[in-house]
């Protein structure tokens, strides 16, 4: 079995002690890697300088063309990281192959965006002491940037923040998900063969909590981007001092269905948006609104509809709906579902487990004190209640810590507009899942999901700090 | 396609290789370090080129327009090619070996 060095400046290394990566659907072994002991965060410090240095010093035409050649080595191999996306993270090979693809569009988007990067002119004469003066801005890396990032979409969320910091000239120091480390190293290895200078992009696997305390330690590094939980988003921020951060955190995705709605396409979309990777997805489905005129007819279709899912092994291709990431994640759905129906919900269809897999679970009348509406839950569990009127339905919506992705299914454009305006959230999907996203498009939270936006072009916009230069004419 | 990477060796190839292929064909690059772009997945050779400047580059079955590219890359020294048809070198460029499989072109 293959064990993975780590990767610094440019050179694998052997450090700490090695660990075996599990596929999380039964428990049997796929690869090695290593726990870095957290010193190793300094010497990637170290590479990052000169590799930030020789990023910095590229023109954006050769930073765009570094992640084109990237993009091209990756696509080359995109059935085999579909592959290895699966195993990691026991999702279904079809839902693995989708993460690959998606992966090739951020990449893409943030190879296009590293050619856009610009600054503006600022009329500095609307100011009485601007007379005679002209300034513009120009956009600067900020550095060293340190990427964290989740398991539940660990080749794509990855990308999402190295391929932006490489688009504006920083440097990257990379610590995956200790459960899903593996497709890093693919992105590591790419970026070699496409020729990244050296310590432009540094990958460290291990802990997280030993490895991100000596991140937000360490006076080297600029930056930290997040991918991951509120609990550890805010650790990080009270703990990361000066440091600029951007923090995607959790959800619990709140949807509207309208009576106007078409409810063969609510249903259809729900069973992508609330079972896809076992709801462990930031934007997953977790409280439905369905009003109450159409509610037992939206909750009988479903029903039908998740039963037909085909439930087994990740890397069989006629598999549907699979493991989380863990039995251990797993027994907390099952106990989640558990404290609902003890607070009076009606089970519809799942609650059951098997080691980590749980069936696509459908609940209604879940009061709102239950765990499975008031918290994220990550698993393949969805709520729905019932409204009589929208106003309503968008407080309870709204009535959350959260505030990532929310959807309305109306025919109603009036409605659907006002909704949008009114929902307390980073992104109001019309017609579709709220865990729609295109990999081009600003995605971030308020609230409790977060603090800043991704999508290569707006995540760029984070990792890049604005100079003005006046001059006197 | 067995004994690709042999061939190679002998033809005093060192790599690393950009590969230049449609999709679905499976190579024997053995020992070689080799970046393939895949016609299928949108890579065809111009882009190929004009983003890995590449030394070294193997062709698949090339067409003309893959061939007229190598041909007018400036940072290719030595060009192999694979189950294409014998072509003329243009001026500046040597063809090796006379096989009708496999043949390799150098810089003059």
């Amino acid at each position: 079995m293959e064990t993975h060095p780590l990767y610094i400046g440019g050179e694998t290394l052997s450090a700490g002690t090695v660990r075996t990566i599990p596929l999380p659907f039964d428990g049997s072994p796929v690869a090695k890697v290593h726990d870095a002991p957290a010193d190793v965060i300094d010497r990637a410090v170290t590479a990052a300088v000169e590799g930030q240095k020789a990023m910095a010093a590229m023109t954006n035409a050769e930073r765009s063309d570094l992640l084109f050649r990237l993009h091209a080595i990756l696509s080359s191999e995109v059935a085999n990281l579909g592959t290895l996306i699966a195993k990691e993270t026991g999702k279904p090979l079809r839902e693995a192959r989708m993460e690959a693809d998606r992966g090739m569009q951020t990449l893409l988007n943030a190879a296009i965006e590293a050619r856009q990067l610009h600054g503006e002119v600022i009329p500095i004469d609307g100011a009485p002491v601007g007379a005679g003066r002209m300034a513009m801005t120009v956009r600067e890396p900020v550095g060293i940037i340190a990427a964290i990032t989740p398991f539940n979409v660990p080749f794509n969320l990855a990308l999402h923040k190295i391929g932006p910091a490489l688009a504006a000239g920083n440097a990257v120091i990379h610590k995956p998900a200790e459960q899903t480390p593996l497709s890093a190293f693919r992105i590591a290895e790419g970026l070699r063969q496409a020729g990244a200078p050296a310590g432009a992009y540094n990958l460290i696997t291990g802990e997280g909590k030993p490895l991100g305390e000596a991140i937000v330690a360490h006076p080297g590094i600029q930056m930290i981007t997040f991918t991951g939980s509120v609990a550890v988003g805010k650790w990080l921020r009270a703990n990361c001092g000066l440091k600029k951060i951007t923090l995607e955190l959790g959800n619990a995705s709140g949807v509207i269905i309208e009576p106007d709605a078409d409810l063969d396409l609510a249903v259809a979309r729900t069973v992508a948006g609330g079972f896809a990777n076992s709801g462990q997805v930031c934007i997953s489905i977790q409280r439905i609104y369905a009003h109450e005129s159409i509610a037992a007819k939206f909750t009988e279709a479903l029903k039908a509809a998740v039963e037909k899912l085909r439930i087994g092994h990740p890397l069989e291709e006629a598999t549907e709906h699979s493991s989380l990431i863990s039995e251990s994640a797993a027994k907390r759905v099952e106990s989640w579902v558990q404290d609902s129906l003890a607070k009076g919900a009606r089970l519809v269809t799942g609650g059951t487990r098997d080691y980590a897999t749980i069936p696509p679970t459908v609940l209604e009348n879940v009061p709102d004190t239950a765990k499975t509406m008031s918290s994220e839950i990550f698993g393949p569990v969805v709520n729905v209640n019932t409204y009589r009127d929208i106003d309503d339905a968008i407080a309870k919506v709204n009535n959350t810590p959260y505030g990532l992705q929310a959807a309305v299914f109306t025919r109603d454009f009036e409605r659907a507009f006002r909704a949008a305006r009114k929902l307390k959230v980073g992104g109001v999907i019309l017609n579709d899942t709220p865990s729609f996203r295109a990999d081009l498009m600003p995605y971030g939270g308020i609230k409790e999901s977060g603090i800043g936006r991704e999508g290569p072009r707006y995540a760029i916009e984070e990792m890049t700090d604005t100079k003005v230069i006046v001059w006197k004419v | 396609m067995e004994g690709l990477a042999d061939w190679l060796r002998e033809a005093g190839c060192e790599g690393p290789l950009l590969v230049v292929k449609d999709g679905g064909l499976q190579l024997d690059l053995d020992g070689f370090e080799a970046v393939v772009v895949d016609a299928e997945r949108g890579f065809d050779a111009v882009f190929a080129l004009s983003t890995f400047h590449p030394r070294t580059v193997l062709a698949v079955a090339p067409d003309p327009e893959t061939l007229q590219a190598v041909w007018d890359c400036l940072s290719v020294e030595r060009f192999f090619c694979v189950g294409g048809e014998v072509v003329e070198a243009p001026a500046g460029w040597i063809r090796h070996g006379d096989g009708l499989q496999r043949f390799w072109y150098a810089k003059a």
